[in-house]
């Protein structure tokens, strides 16, 4: 009777290597990693377009405020001219963004309320919120506010 | 009972020797840390080309919105502004009946006519640049601006002015283009800004 003997040049401890689960989850591991460090920069780059976009925002729901401001308000004249009304400033899609190509427009809206403070002295509160979306999941709002006085 | 030798022990062969990889497990290790620094060479790359990407647009935003900023306060608190045009650094004022569109900008705070502040688009290396009579120096405050019509005076209606009346709103639209060499595409950036002179006489 013949046996084969089961002989291996290794040791123990060297036939104890990597296993294939050993290795997926290693990958796993280093595949998470790497997700993380370009989910970091996604993120960055996510943060930093709101940022632009809330600037913008803010750039113009300013230009409407110095709309109201050049509006004639005369009260010293006859007859008295008044265009700094809510009706004379409607609501008013504005563009916030958009890329080279002409794509990817993003939308604010202009909402502009004028309320009388003061009627003497004649004074005035112009209020306007520029409210815009965020890649369709997040509505935000950029306000502006002054006080005018009618012109001299 | 009879029993084959081992032929690949050896009781010579040393435990160093032994404990080494083979060949498929090293080339296996290899392959495997290769990928591991590809995918972080990889994400190191593609964040520094998006860091040069934002660098630019915020060193650019950053030095335009300083000179709209200084811009907006000259022109609220001024005594009189002037739209026009400038060739070679000469301010040529727009007339009556002309749309109110230009390239310059003449801003007088007092009611010394010799005393100005100008803005100007220099097309020739397509510069904003502020010059300022008081002190007799001309500044670049933005660079790679492309459009030429920088300046336009409008009604509070958003309706373009053709003359220079007391109340109107200056609109100001800067237009950049920076090609990117790490990019098929340039980047185009624009800033808008509208300014109403407060000392409305």
């Amino acid at each position: 009777m013949i046996h084969k003997q089961s002989c291996s040049p290794y040791p123990t401890g060297a036939i104890a290597g990597l296993t294939l689960v050993e290795v997926v989850i290693a990958l796993g591991i280093s595949a998470l990693a790497v997700a993380g460090i370009v989910g970091g920069y996604l993120f960055s780059i996510a943060s930093a377009q709101k940022s632009a976009l809330s600037l913008a925002a803010g750039a113009k729901a300013i230009e409407r405020v110095e709309e109201t401001r050049s509006a004639i308000w005369s009260i010293s004249s006859f007859p008295p001219v008044d265009q700094l009304v809510a009706t004379n400033f409607p609501d008013e899609v504005v563009i916030l963004d958009q890329n080279a190509a002409g794509n990817g427009i993003t939308y604010g809206t202009n909402f502009t309320q004028i309320s009388q403070i003061s009627v003497d002295p004649p004074l005035r509160r112009i209020h306007v919120d520029c409210v815009w979306n965020f890649k369709g999941i997040q509505l935000l709002t950029n306000s502006m506010e002054t006080c005018r006085a009618p012109d001299r | 009972m009879k029993q084959l030798p081992c032929l690949m022990a050896s009781a010579q062969t040393s435990t160093r020797v032994i404990a080494a990889f083979t060949l498929p497990e090293a080339l296996i290790s290899t392959t495997l840390f290769l990928l591991l620094l590809g995918g972080v060479v990889g994400a190191n790359l593609f964040g520094m080309r998006m860091y040069q990407l934002n660098e630019t647009k915020l060193k650019a935003g950053d030095g335009v919105r300083k000179t709209l900023g200084l811009m907006t306060d000259e022109i609220r608190k001024c005594k009189n502004v002037w739209l026009g045009n400038a060739t070679n650094g000469t301010f040529v004022s727009l007339l009556d009946a002309e749309p109110q569109t230009g390239s310059a900008l003449l801003i007088q705070p007092t009611t010394n006519a010799t005393n100005f502040v100008l803005y100007f688009l220099n097309p020739s290396d397509q510069s904003f640049r502020r010059s300022v009579t008081a002190t007799a120096t001309t500044t670049i405050m933005a660079q790679t601006v492309t459009n030429t019509t920088i300046f336009r005076a409008q009604d509070c209606f958003g309706n373009i002015l053709t003359n220079s009346q007391n109340n109107r709103v200056i609109h100001v639209t800067l237009e950049f283009f920076q090609p990117q060499p790490w990019l098929p595409v340039g980047d185009y950036s624009k800033l808008e800004t509208c300014v109403t002179r407060r000392r409305l006489d």
